[in-house]
């Protein structure tokens, strides 16, 4: 559970905190899910960092991930889980509280 | 919320900074969430097939089932071949369902109203209007309307 959250405040997610991994949830967030090769090329990196961030996430059940065929070929589709929804949610609600407070400034989170 | 903060590495971003970087993946979801104007232009001509139906009725009870449907796969296949998808697997709100049940009654009560007069009065032209019409509201308010879905799924989570 992100710190705060016990005391009814809104929390940062240690998990969806970092920039990639917040990208990766906005993304996600108005889709049912998406393909993996799609996300990669709106993300601009590789297969490879996508996936490591993708497992975090994963670990933490925030997206869960399904091999299809389309076209004959094998693809990997990603999707927001309902705790990942919640949590970005949240997370959001935190980020916005923190800018809005005087304590935001040239410090970082 | 000191508790919080001081709990977060120190390399992470800010929070202004995290929020821009959201605002950003939300432009980008913004524009990559619309159809383009091809599947739009496919679907109006969908419906311009289904408001001419009533032309077939002369012809063999086979003829009037298979034409359309081979039609419709010829559409499609021009529409789709060596294209990227169109299918944007966006989170429907009960408000855009209503906007689809919309679209799909106008176009029952335009098809209806056209086979209605034409079997009725004999007029020959109005499946053509009828076509004509169904084309124009779909290839101009789809666009539109699948503007403002994108704008709204992308700005939900606020």
């Amino acid at each position: 559970m992100p710190q705060g959250e016990s005391r009814g405040e809104p929390a940062l997610d240690p998990v969806i905190h970092p920039i990639p991994r917040l990208r990766i949830c906005a993304l996600l967030a108005p889709v049912t899910e998406e393909e993996f090769s799609t996300l990669r090329e709106l993300m601009q990196t590789t297969d490879s960092a996508l996936s490591k961030q993708l497992a975090t996430l994963a670990d933490a059940g925030y997206v869960g991930q399904r091999r299809a065929a389309r076209g004959g070929r094998s693809r990997v589709w990603v999707a927001l889980t309902d705790s990942g929804r919640r949590a970005f949610r949240r997370h959001l609600q935190a980020l916005n509280a923190l800018a809005d407070s005087p304590q935001e400034g040239p410090h970082r989170t | 919320m000191t508790a919080i903060v001081s709990a977060m590495e120190n390399d992470d971003p800010t929070a202004r900074e995290a929020l821009d970087a959201v605002a950003e993946a939300r432009a980008v979801n913004v524009h990559r969430l619309q159809r383009p104007k091809r599947y739009w232009i496919m679907l109006g001509l969908f419906m311009s097939v289904f408001a001419l139906i009533p032309y077939l009725t002369a012809l063999p009870v086979l003829v009037q089932y298979v034409a359309p449907v081979a039609v419709l796969l010829a559409i499609a296949l021009v529409a789709a071949w060596k294209q990227p998808t169109a299918v944007r697997k966006i989170k429907l709100s009960a408000r855009m369902l209503i906007q689809l049940a919309g679209f799909a009654v106008l176009a029952g009560i335009v098809g209806g109203v056209s086979r209605g007069v034409h079997a009725t009065q004999g007029w020959w032209w109005v499946p053509l209007v009828a076509a004509a019409v169904l084309f124009t509201i779909v290839a101009t308010l789809g666009p539109v309307m699948d503007r403002s879905w994108a704008r709204q799924v992308s700005n939900a989570a606020r």
